[in-house]
């Protein structure tokens, strides 16, 4: 079986940092890779130039065609990234971050359906459609901000630390989000998260990223118990 | 009392000229963070295409074409200018001055400093009493109001206006769901350079218009955007007619000689008490 999602020898560099130093990976369709390791390791880097936010070297394949250079022709082709901090559209209604999204499928999608749906999975956000999404609690703009990039018709989700700054039970339903619409939209997802717990409750596998090259490819089930990384403390100091 | 209606009706109108002017500055600089200081040369560009195409093909072909021009000079301006000095404060600072300069130069050697007039607005109206006021600014009032409605309208259900808006509160969150923000970018100028038209017409339909029609405005719209919080619509509209309204009374009521001074001195006391302006929400982020 050959890869959805492959990434060959992709590196980052900004100016005479290197961020991210020949990275390879694949992910099968359909499943969640999660690439964890301190902050600092390029895992945000790695996310970004995946879905051409920032430039890089080396090949991003999806289904074996090259991802466009841009960011706006990469989400064309159903790349998404949903930014680290959410990034909402504070001064927008929720229903206008949610057409935002739709930007750039308006007329090759049916995207007022898709927001139906994401309405009837959050019940919270649709009863607060026409609330500007600043006045949102952290855990509503972290569903917002997925949804916002769900809009866009992914195949392939790339998910900058959705965890990061969240209440426990914030979490739980960001998880619970997570998984249904992986199963419903059967996507691709890319996890950075520096959070293994949470990480290993999405993802089968996780590559360890330090300072920008994959130490090590593991199963994320062993990084539930005593976490590798110390995933407090930086969460903590952001909020 | 009598002379309060007019008063205030004077102001409304002007306070919708400032609308339009500010409406452009906050819109531009919201997308782009470019503050284009030859904004209102796009008002002086409108009113004299609108003055010599109304003189040879009539008012009604004019009122299009001077859209068009203006529209058209900001999209040119944009593509080959302003486009590449996004993200560098410094260079589109230049860039804008230097503009505002050659064109100012450029309207007194082709139109020389002589004022011009363009199609009037004949006739007067009685209001209460002895209070007459002429239709032109009537006219104008009533353009102005209706123009800044379709635009706040635009700008909430059609896909340029939502993309303004959203290129303007996030421009990293918009890149990432796809929107292209410097094509977003042009669409800015683009409204703005309508909209400062729309104003040069207004202008030219009540007074004899000059090459430095437009600086005169660009600096309450100045004030008007940046009292109402840079970005904010519905701030740019109500600091805007709490200025015209302002310079009328002032005008009337306090001292004529101080019209110009009235603004600034209100952008002072509410810069002091908001600092980020009337209709800012950009800090509130809840965590």
């Amino acid at each position: 079986m050959t890869a959805q999602l492959e990434v060959r020898d992709l590196a980052v560099r900004y100016g005479q940092a290197l961020a991210v130093r020949g990275v390879s990976f694949g992910i099968e369709r359909g499943e969640t890779l999660a690439v964890v390791g301190a902050n600092g390791g390029g895992k945000s880097s790695l996310g970004k130039a995946v879905a051409r936010l920032v430039g890089s070297t080396g090949d991003v394949l999806l289904d074996g065609t090259p991802v466009p250079r841009t960011a706006v022709a990469a989400v064309g082709a159903g790349v998404v990234y949903v930014p680290e901090g959410r990034m909402v559209f504070t001064q927008l209604s929720v229903a206008d971050n949610l057409r935002a999204g739709a930007f750039s499928v308006r007329r090759k999608h049916d995207w007022e359906a898709r927001r139906a749906t994401l309405y009837e999975r959050l019940p919270r956000l649709a009863e607060r459609a026409s609330v500007r999404a600043g006045l949102l609690s952290g855990g509503e703009q972290q569903l917002l901000a997925i949804g916002r990039a769900l809009m866009a018709f992914p195949s392939v989700l790339v998910l900058d630390e959705p965890s990061l700054g969240l209440s426990p039970s914030a979490v739980v339903t960001v998880t619970d989000f997570l998984r249904e619409i992986q199963q419903e939209y059967d996507m691709t997802v890319l996890l950075l998260e520096q959070n293994a717990a949470f990480a290993a409750k999405l993802a089968r596998r996780a590559l360890v990223l330090e300072l920008g090259v994959v130490r090590e490819v593991v199963d994320a089930a062993t990084l539930a118990e005593p976490a590798p990384v110390p995933a407090d403390a930086e969460s903590a100091e952001r909020q | 009392m009598d002379a309060l209606v007019t008063t205030i009706l004077l102001g409304i109108m002007q306070g919708g000229l400032y609308t339009l002017v500010g409406l452009g500055v906050t819109l531009t600089f919201g997308v782009t963070h470019i503050l284009n200081f030859a904004h209102g040369e796009f008002i002086t560009v409108g009113a004299y295409a609108f003055v010599l195409f109304a003189g040879a093909l009539g008012a009604g072909l004019a009122l299009p074409l001077a859209l068009l021009v203006a529209g058209g000079v900001a999209a040119i301006l944009y593509v080959v200018g302003f486009r590449r000095t996004i993200g560098n404060h410094l260079q589109g600072l230049a860039f804008s001055l230097g503009l505002l300069l050659f064109a100012e130069a450029f309207f007194v050697r082709t139109f020389t400093a002589t004022p011009r007039s363009g199609p009037r607005i004949e006739g007067t109206v009685s209001l209460i009493g002895e209070e007459q006021l002429p239709v032109g600014r009537l006219v104008v009032i009533g353009v102005t109001i209706v123009v800044v409605v379709v635009t706040a309208f635009a700008m909430r259900r059609t896909w340029i206006g939502l993309a303004l808006r959203a290129c303007g509160d996030d421009e990293f969150a918009a890149s990432t769901v796809g929107l292209p923000a410097r094509r977003v970018g042009l669409y800015a100028f683009v409204v703005a350079g309508a909209l400062a038209a729309v104003a040069g017409i207004c202008i030219a339909l009540v007074v004899p218009i000059t090459p430095a029609t437009g600086l005169s405005f660009l600096l309450k719209g100045f004030v008007v955007a940046i009292i109402g919080g840079l970005g904010s619509i519905e701030g740019t509209f109500v600091a805007a007619m709490m200025l015209g309204l302002l310079e009328a009374l002032g005008t009337r009521y306090v001292e004529a000689g101080l019209t110009n001074a009235y603004g600034f001195v209100l952008m002072i006391v509410i810069l002091l008490v908001a600092p980020a302006g009337l209709f800012n929400r950009r800090q509130v982020r809840a965590g």
